[in-house]
C-alpha cells in the first residue's frame, strides 16, 4: 500500500470517527451538526481518494477521481458553515450561506462531466492523475476564497474577545492553516507542478484539533497535548526496544519497563488534566464572582433609588411646610419639624455614603478632573455651614491666604465633600470656642487646615478614625448620628487625587486639627 | 405669560408635590408618567423645559432623550434630569445626550429645584 493510500485512509477513518463523535455528543446542536457535515465532506473525499489510487484502469480512475471531488467540492462550504455557526454569525450571513450551497451543488452537477475533470494522465508517483476542466478553475477560486474568508472571520473575532473562546479560535485557526495547506498540496499536480501531495496526511490534524476545541476545551491545552506526545513517543520507543531485544530476559525486562512507564505516563497526563480542570473551575468561579459583584452594585443602585424616593417626599413636603407653603406654622411645631427634617437629611446622607463606599470598594468610583480654585470651594462650604456654627454659638473663622493660590486639577464635587465633612465635624465636635480654616501652599502642595477647640482625639483614635465604621470616643460621647463613614470616604477621595488626609491632636479636650493636602497639578 | 414645564415622573406622590410647588411659584406644569407619553405631550404642548426622571416604567429616561433628539419639533427643548437613580453610566449617557444637569432628588428641596429651573430658563 502506498504512502498516499495510507494518508487517505487515515483521513477517511479519522474524519468519520471524529465527525460521528462530535455529532453524537449533541445531535441537536447546530455546531455539532455542521462539524459533522464538514467531516462527512472530508470523509467522502478521502475514502474515494483511496479507491481512486488503487484503480487499475483509466476509466475507473477517472470515475473515482470525479467521485472524490464530490467530497472536495463541499469541504469549503461546510467549513465556512461550521465557522459561521461557531462565531454565531450564521443568521446574519444566512443568504450568503444558501448561495454558497447552491454554487457548490452546481459544481457537483458539473463534476461528472469533462467540464470539471477532463481526464486522467500519468504524473510523478501516480499512474492516473486527474486534469482540470474549464469549471475546475472557478471551483478552486471558491475553495480558497471561502477558506480564507473563514480565517478572516476567525481572526476578526479573535481581536475582539477574550477567554476560552479566544483560545479555541487560536487553535482552530492554527490547525486549519496546517490542515488546509497540507490538503492543498493535492492541487499542484492538477496543474502539472511536479510535486506529489506529501503533506496530505496533515488534513487529519485539524479535524482532530477542532474536535478537541469544541468538545473538551479545557483539554485543548498545549500542555496536555505535549505531555501526551511525550508519553506516547517514550512508550513507543521503549516498546520497539523491547521487541527488538536479543534475549528473552531483556524482552521481558523491556516490556516490564513499558508497563511501568505507561502507568507513570498515564498518571502524569491525568495530573496535568486535573490541574487544568482545577484552573478552569477557578476561572469559572472568578467569572461567577464578577457577575455577583456586578449584581451587587446594580442592587445597591436600585435599592438606594428605592430608599431615596420616600426620603425625597419627606424632604420635599417638610421643606414646603417649613417654607410656609401651607400657611403659618405654630412656633411649638416648628422645632420638632426642623428636627424631623434634620433626621431625614441624615438618612439621605447615609444612603449617599453607602453608595459611595460600595463604589469605592468595587473600584467603580470615577473622578472628573477640572481646574478649580480651592479657596472658592472652601468659601462656599463656609457659607453653607456658618448658620450651624451660629446656632451653636461658636465661631467659624476662614483665614484666606494672603497670596491667591493657583488653580488645581480636582473633582470639584468630591473635594467639596471632603472639606464639608472636615468643617462639619469641627462644628459638631466643638461645644465652646470654634473652628478655624486655613489654606496655604507648602512644598509644591496645597494644604487645607481645619482646627477646632473641641473634644480632641486620643492617640489610638487618630489611627482609627479614617477607617470604615469607626467614630472615635468623642463621636460616641457627643455626636451619635454619624455612622463613621464620612472620614473614610474623605480619605478615599483624597487618595484618588494623589493627596492625603490626616489628623493631629494634643489629646482629650485639647481640640484637634485635620489636614487635607493636594498636589498642584 | 406663564412658563410651561413638562414633568416626566412615575411616582405619583412626587408629581403631586412638585406640581403644587411649581404652581405656587407661578409655572404651568403638565405631567406624564411614562417616556412615550412624555414624548407625545412634549410634541403637543411644546413646553419651555422638561424635567425628566430616569428610571421609568417600560422605556426609561435615556430612551426619551434619544427619541427627543430624533424629533426636530422638540429636540431643542432643554431637559433637566431629576432622578434618584445615581448611576454613573446613566448619568454620563444623559449628559452626553444633552441634559442641562443631572440632579439627585434627595439632594434638593422643591424650592432649590425651582431656583435651578429659573437658572435654566433665563
Amino acid at each position: 500500500m502506498s504512502y498516499f493510500v495510507i494518508t487517505g485512509l487515515i483521513n477517511a477513518i479519522g474524519s468519520v470517527f471524529f465527525g460521528l463523535y462530535v455529532y453524537l455528543k449533541n445531535p441537536k446542536a447546530n455546531l455539532n451538526k455542521t462539524f459533522g457535515l464538514f467531516c462527512l465532506s472530508v470523509a467522502v473525499w478521502s475514502s474515494f481518494y483511496c479507491v481512486w489510487q488503487i484503480s487499475t484502469t483509466e476509466e475507473s480512475a477517472l470515475f473515482w477521481s470525479r467521485a472524490l471531488m464530490a467530497g472536495a467540492i463541499f469541504i469549503p462550504v461546510t467549513y465556512l458553515h461550521f465557522i459561521l455557526v461557531f462565531l454565531d454569525l450564521h443568521q446574519k450571513k444566512k443568504k450568503f450561506l444558501i448561495l454558497s450551497y447552491i454554487l457548490s451543488f452546481i459544481f457537483l452537477v458539473l463534476d461528472f462531466t469533462p467540464l470539471f475533470v477532463k481526464n486522467v494522465t500519468a504524473e510523478p508517483s501516480f499512474e492516473y492523475w486527474p486534469k482540470p476542466g474549464i469549471f475546475f478553475h472557478p471551483f478552486l477560486l471558491m475553495f480558497f476564497g471561502y477558506v480564507i474568508y473563514s480565517w478572516y472571520l476567525l481572526f476578526k473575532t479573535h481581536q475582539k474577545i477574550t477567554g476560552i473562546k479566544q483560545t479555541q479560535i487560536e487553535y482552530i485557526l492554527g490547525s486549519s492553516l496546517i490542515g488546509f495547506l497540507g490538503g492543498s498540496t493535492n492541487y499542484l499536480l492538477w496543474y502539472g507542478i511536479p510535486t506529489p501531495p506529501f503533506w496530505n496526511g496533515l488534513v487529519i490534524i485539524y479535524v482532530l484539533f477542532i474536535t478537541y476545541a469544541i468538545t473538551k476545551h479545557y483539554l485543548f491545552e498545549i500542555r496536555v497535548i505535549l505531555t501526551e506526545i511525550l508519553v506516547v513517543a517514550t512508550v513507543s520507543t521503549l516498546l520497539i526496544q523491547a521487541l527488538l531485544a536479543e534475549t528473552l530476559l531483556l524482552k521481558i525486562l523491556g516490556i516490564a519497563l513499558v508497563g511501568l512507564f505507561t502507568i507513570f505516563g498515564y498518571s502524569l497526563i491525568k495530573s496535568v488534566i486535573k490541574e487544568i480542570e482545577l484552573r478552569s473551575k477557578l476561572q469559572k468561579a472568578y467569572a461567577e464572582l464578577e457577575k455577583l459583584d456586578k449584581a451587587k452594585t446594580e442592587f445597591l443602585s436600585i435599592a438606594s433609588h428605592q430608599l431615596r424616593t420616600p426620603l425625597s417626599t419627606v424632604k420635599g413636603y417638610l421643606s414646603m411646610i417649613l417654607e410656609k407653603s401651607y400657611g403659618k406654622i405654630p412656633e411649638r411645631i416648628r422645632k420638632p419639624l426642623e428636627n424631623v427634617f434634620i433626621s431625614n437629611e441624615r438618612l439621605v446622607k447615609l444612603v449617599n455614603d453607602l453608595l459611595d463606599i460600595s463604589r469605592i470598594e468595587t473600584g467603580r468610583m470615577e473622578i472628573r478632573l477640572e481646574k478649580a480654585f480651592l479657596e472658592e470651594i472652601i468659601s462656599s462650604v463656609v457659607d453653607e455651614l456658618k448658620f450651624e456654627a451660629e446656632e451653636k454659638n461658636i465661631y467659624l473663622k476662614w483665614e484666606k491666604p494672603k497670596i491667591p493660590l493657583p488653580k488645581i486639577s480636582i473633582d470639584k464635587d468630591k473635594i467639596r465633600a471632603v472639606i464639608l465633612n472636615l468643617i462639619d465635624n469641627a462644628i459638631k465636635y466643638t461645644k465652646r470656642g470654634g473652628a478655624t480654616i486655613k489654606c496655604k501652599m507648602e512644598n509644591g502642595k496645597i494644604k487645607v487646615e481645619v482646627s477646632d477647640t473641641g473634644v480632641g482625639l486620643e492617640k489610638e483614635e487618630i489611627d482609627m478614625i479614617f477607617k470604615v465604621l469607626t467614630r472615635g470616643k468623642a463621636g460616641i460621647q457627643f455626636w451619635t448620628e454619624g455612622a463613621g463613614l464620612g472620614l473614610y470616604i474623605a480619605r478615599k477621595f483624597a487618595e484618588m487625587h494623589q493627596g492625603q488626609i490626616w489628623a493631629e491632636s494634643e489629646g482629650k479636650n485639647k481640640g484637634s486639627t485635620f489636614y487635607l493636602e493636594l498636589p498642584i497639578k | 405669560m406663564k412658563k410651561k414645564i413638562l414633568l416626566i415622573e412615575d411616582e405619583k406622590v412626587l408629581v403631586e408635590m412638585y406640581n403644587e410647588k411649581f404652581s405656587e411659584a407661578g409655572y404651568e406644569i403638565i405631567s406624564a408618567f411614562e417616556a412615550r407619553e412624555g414624548l407625545k405631550l412634549a410634541k403637543k404642548e411644546k413646553p419651555d423645559l422638561i424635567i425628566l426622571d430616569i428610571l421609568l416604567p417600560r422605556e426609561d429616561g435615556i430612551f426619551f432623550l434619544k427619541e427627543q433628539k430624533k424629533d426636530p419639533e422638540i429636540a431643542s427643548i432643554p431637559v433637566v434630569a431629576l432622578s434618584n437613580y445615581d448611576n454613573p453610566e446613566a448619568k454620563r449617557e444623559a449628559l452626553d445626550l444633552g441634559v442641562k444637569d443631572y440632579l439627585i432628588k434627595t439632594d434638593f428641596t422643591p424650592q432649590e429645584i425651582i431656583e435651578k429651573v429659573k437658572e435654566y430658563l433665563s
